[in-house]
């Protein structure tokens, strides 16, 4: 009994034994692992032939690296279509296996799989045997199954310029009739076995949405299938993130073109190496993920694009304090002042770790000033009163620059200041019955002295009498003029512009209704003017003197004169008068006043001219009388008038034009005529003289006489009057001839 | 089963189901009053029209869509043998059993062949890729739908009761296992669209030529039909 059972011991011994070889070759000994439990499967989904295999147990627990050679034939045993040598390290708990990719489907013949194992590991360098093949495993493919069959049975997918590979089963029919197509190609097959032919389709392309038929044909019966096309799915580019928070980051990737299948989704998927996780992308071309700023600053990340065809990756390593675009929040603007203005913003992240450089740019007017700053505040100053500005703000990470934020932008005003300066302020005194009537002008301030908007203005009168007093009344902010009645005291006018800080310095003047009488014996002067203006000069006044004045109307003749005035310094005699408002034939009259330190103004000379003299629009009529042989006189009427337009009236031009030629005596010019006839012109330069003796003339001679008033501008229309002179021997009185015209 | 184009996913057949079942109990037409009326004539003359008018759409609408399918179904003398015949109704049916069926059985066979055809056609919207196919599918429907109730008319016209309505209330065309055969299916539908749309005209012909004949006392003409039935 106890022989049985150590005799079964020692077989049992010996069994297991057998399963790891112990070669002996001289005093080595080999260790060899024969590959056990061989299973084959189709792996529809994948089309892939799933083999599995193991090694005797004890192989597990040395942890040896081996080579699997797995051979693989088809339809006959001894037909290798694939070799494959498969190496691994033998880990415990982990079972050997792997799935051969194989382009002919496998169900449209038999595979037959078998396997052998080397030991490759280091440690056992003597073990470098092959053990013996295991027994074939058969997979069995369809074509014995007597069914009219294609396969790939299932919708297939493929990518754009693949091949892809088919095969008809025969089945019952006879197998020389059959033929394949692939959309109306007839394809060439080889033939595997005696049901089945593969054929081989290359570089299919997209033809519709509705995909591609490939098809076995047996006369009128048809196996087919659809194959799907699509795009090669590209590996995605420009693969970047940003975080504007530090709380989620937003990825971006250009996908690279369509795949053109809508049953082939593409799908995207985010992997973070450190942290392990996972995130599915919902949009092809961006993706967002949560942060943990406290925890994680640096980041692997994986960016998977995969369908079913394809797979592809992109990585990027960062740390995410550098990928900060940051945001900002509202600029509050405070402590507004004058000239002041205190800017706030909000930066977020708001991180400990993180430090911001800002720009600030101030503007007015089109002119902008910039400023940098880390911080979030900062204050502006050397701003101008009352003026609106524009701010601009924008921040970006100071280690390492990513991105600017956006500009964060908002207006504001300065506060007003009290009115700078003092206003210019002129006047006209005009007597009326009890006393005088000024008018006072001033012009506003220009905004740089304005400081704010101006309320109105003050305009005080103190009489200079014995009883002091003063009235003080306001006017519009829109008005520049004021009238006022005064007695014959002279009173002290004092204007002021108001905002709402202050007003302005007063500008005085002294006006006293007496002096401005006195002054009206001053006689007038006549100037020349140019287009350019008008030139005036005057004799200083003597004494001490504030300035000179010169003041004149723009529309001399009009309602509403448009009244100007010109300030000048106390050493300056002389001055051109230009305004836009000048015309040609219009005479503007200028006076000149002398202003005393104490605001009095002395009128000191009156001027009075044009820029450009036109000639007058009256027409002198003339007649003959006292006709001789060699002299007549020439008188004429007209309604000629020194008016203050046109010109000043100087006096009378006579032409005089023969019918035939002469010579002009001393006394005249002889100028050219149009169309260079001869003739001479006489000048009486008296507008009061109305009558004219030609002498010297041609006897029994015609001519044509005209006389015309002239101005610095020019000659006034004339009427002509035609006279033939009396003949010589003729004592009596001839009378001649007179055309009048 | 594949998304189809431009309707939800895994929908589309229930979908199908409701309108099958809508269509199934369309309201039977009020039947014409006798007196003085003009008879079922000018109704059959209609329907007869109509089924000419749906042969003229069918035609370039199956060319286009069969197109969409691709070869071989585009193939100008395409014919395949039959597989899911049972679920189509045929039109081809043995000369003198046409010949002898009763009006009441021709028009019956006519109503149910159209009720069925219609539910299939339009299931044919998700192969249409084109907003152009749509509209011509539409238009096919709505004219397929005109002339069930023509069918619908006559029968009522001349008394007969319409085919049993509770029978089948909620029956749809399955889904195809593959999507090759599916386009098989869809190319029979059309081929069994045309076939019917043939027969129908020689029915109404027929159920023509028995009114006015009846109508005027002159014996009844027969004329053979086309042989290839």
């Amino acid at each position: 009994m106890a022989l049985l059972l150590t005799l079964q011991t020692v077989f049992l011994l010996a069994l297991v034994n057998f399963s790891t070889c112990r070669i002996s070759k001289g005093s080595f000994e080999y260790l060899v692992y024969p590959t056990e439990s061989l299973n084959v499967s189709i792996h529809s989904d994948e089309q892939c032939l799933d083999i599995q295999w193991a090694v005797h147990l004890s192989a597990y627990m040395w942890n040896l690296k081996m080579i699997f050679q797995i051979d693989i034939s088809r339809t006959t045993q001894n037909n290798t279509v694939e070799n494959k040598n498969y190496t691994t390290t033998l880990k415990p708990n982990e079972s050997l296996q792997w799935c051969w990719h194989s382009a002919l489907p496998l169900e449209c013949t038999s595979h037959f799989v078998k396997i052998r194992s080397m030991v490759d590991d280091e440690r056992y360098p003597e073990s470098r045997i092959w053990s013996p093949w295991s027994p074939v495993m058969e997979s069995e493919g369809q074509d014995s199954s007597g069914q009219f069959r294609i396969f790939p049975a299932d919708i297939i997918y493929a990518e754009e310029g693949s091949s892809v590979t088919f095969c008809c089963i025969s089945g019952a029919y006879f197998h020389e009739k059959i033929r394949f197509f692939y959309e109306d190609k007839a394809i060439q097959g080889i033939k595997l076995s005696s049901h089945t032919t593969m054929y081989e389709v290359n570089n299919v392309r997209f033809v519709r949405k509705q995909g591609s038929n490939a098809f076995c044909r047996m006369d009128s019966v048809i196996k087919g299938v659809v194959l799907y096309v699509g795009g090669v799915l590209e590996e995605p580019k420009d693969f970047s993130c940003q975080t504007r928070d530090l709380e989620t980051l937003n990825c971006t990737w250009d996908p690279g073109r369509e795949t053109l299948l809508e049953q082939l989704p593409n799908n995207y998927s985010l992997f973070e190496w450190f942290s392990q996780k996972k995130v599915d992308c919902a949009h092809k071309n961006w993706c967002t993920w949560k942060l943990a700023p406290d925890i994680q600053d640096t980041y692997n990340f994986t960016l998977m694009a995969e369908n079913k065809l394809r797979q592809r990756r992109t990585s990027i390593f960062f740390n995410v304090t550098q990928q900060v675009q940051p945001q900002l929040g509202e600029i509050s603007i405070e402590n507004v002042s004058a000239t002041e203005a205190t800017l706030t913003w909000k930066i977020i992240p708001n991180h400990k770790k993180l430090i911001f450089l800002c720009q600030i740019e101030v503007s007015h007017d089109g002119k902008g000033i910039e400023y940098n700053t880390s911080n979030s505040e900062f204050t502006l100053s050397g701003l101008q009163t009352y003026t609106v500005y524009s701010v601009r703000v924008r921040c970006c990470t100071a280690d390492h620059f990513w991105k600017w934020s956006e500009w964060s932008g908002k207006n504001f005003t300065t506060k007003e200041a009290a009115p700078s300066g003092a206003l210019n302020i002129w006047r006209i005194v005009e007597p009326v019955s009890g006393g005088y009537n000024v008018k006072i002008f001033w012009k506003s301030l220009p905004p740089s002295q304005a400081n704010g908007k101006i309320l109105n203005y003050s305009i005080a009168m103190e009489p200079l009498g014995e009883v002091p007093k003063v009235d003080i009344s306001f006017s519009e902010s829109d008005s520049n003029s004021t009238e006022k009645f005064i007695d014959h005291q002279p009173y002290r006018i004092s204007i002021a512009a108001i905002n709402s800080v202050g007003s302005s310095t007063p500008s005085v003047i002294v006006v006293s209704g007496s002096a401005e009488n006195s002054t009206q014996n001053i006689k007038e002067d006549r100037v020349n003017g140019t287009r350019d203006g008008i030139y005036l000069s005057w004799k200083p006044k003597p004494g001490e003197t504030e300035g000179y004045v010169v003041d004149w109307c723009n529309y001399p003749r009009d309602a509403i004169c448009d009244f100007q005035w010109k300030k000048f310094s106390p050493n300056t005699t002389s001055a051109t008068i230009r305004s836009a408002a000048f015309q040609s034939g219009v005479r503007y009259n200028f006076r000149i006043y002398g202003l005393s330190t104490k605001h009095e103004a002395y009128l000191l000379e009156k001027k009075t001219g044009y820029t450009q003299e036109l000639a007058l629009d009256c027409k002198p009529e003339v007649t003959v009388d006292n006709l001789a042989s060699t002299s007549l006189t020439l008188i004429w009427k007209d309604n000629c008038t020194d008016e203050p337009q046109y010109g000043f009236f100087k006096g009378y031009r006579i032409y005089v034009k023969p019918e035939v030629g002469g010579s002009c005596d001393a006394e005249t010019e002889n100028p050219a005529f149009p169309g260079n006839t001869v003739g001479c012109i006489y000048t009486v330069p008296d507008t009061k003289q109305k009558t004219f003796n030609v002498k010297k003339l041609q006897p029994n001679s015609t001519y044509s006489f005209e006389v015309k008033a002239y101005t610095g501008g020019g000659d006034s229309l004339g009427s002509i009057i035609k006279v033939t002179t009396g003949t010589h021997e003729n004592r009596q009185y001839s009378p001649g001839h007179i055309e009048y015209e | 089963m594949l998304p189809v184009a431009g309707e939800p996913a895994g929908d589309s057949w229930g979908m199908l189901a409701c309108l099958c079942t809508v269509l199934w109990h369309l309201p039977a037409v009020p039947a014409l009053n006798r007196t003085g009326d003009p008879g079922p004539g000018p109704s059959i003359q209609k329907t007869y029209d109509l089924t000419r008018y749906l042969e003229h759409q069918l035609r370039s609408l199956a060319g286009t869509y069969l197109n969409y399918l691709g070869p071989p179904f585009n193939e100008p003398d395409f014919n395949p043998p039959r597989l899911s015949a049972e679920a189509l109704p045929s039109a081809t049916v043995d000369f003198d059993v046409w010949r002898s069926l009763n009006d009441h059985l021709r028009l019956a066979q006519n109503y149910q062949a159209y009720s069925h055809l219609l539910c299939y056609v339009r299931g044919l919207d998700r192969h249409a890729a084109t907003a152009e196919l749509r509209r011509s599918l539409a238009h096919f429907c709505t004219s397929l739908q005109g002339l069930l109730g023509s069918i619908a008319g006559v029968m009522a016209a001349l008394g007969y009761p319409l085919p049993p309505q509770g029978a089948e209330p909620a029956w749809a065309p399955s889904p195809s296992p593959s999507d090759f055969l599916q386009k098989m299916e869809d190319f029979w539908l059309l081929k069994e669209l045309q076939t019917w749309l043939w027969r129908s005209a020689k029915d109404f012909t027929w159920l023509k030529k028995k009114m006015h004949s009846s109508a005027a006392a002159v014996t009844l003409r027969l004329e053979a039909p086309a042989s290839d039935l």
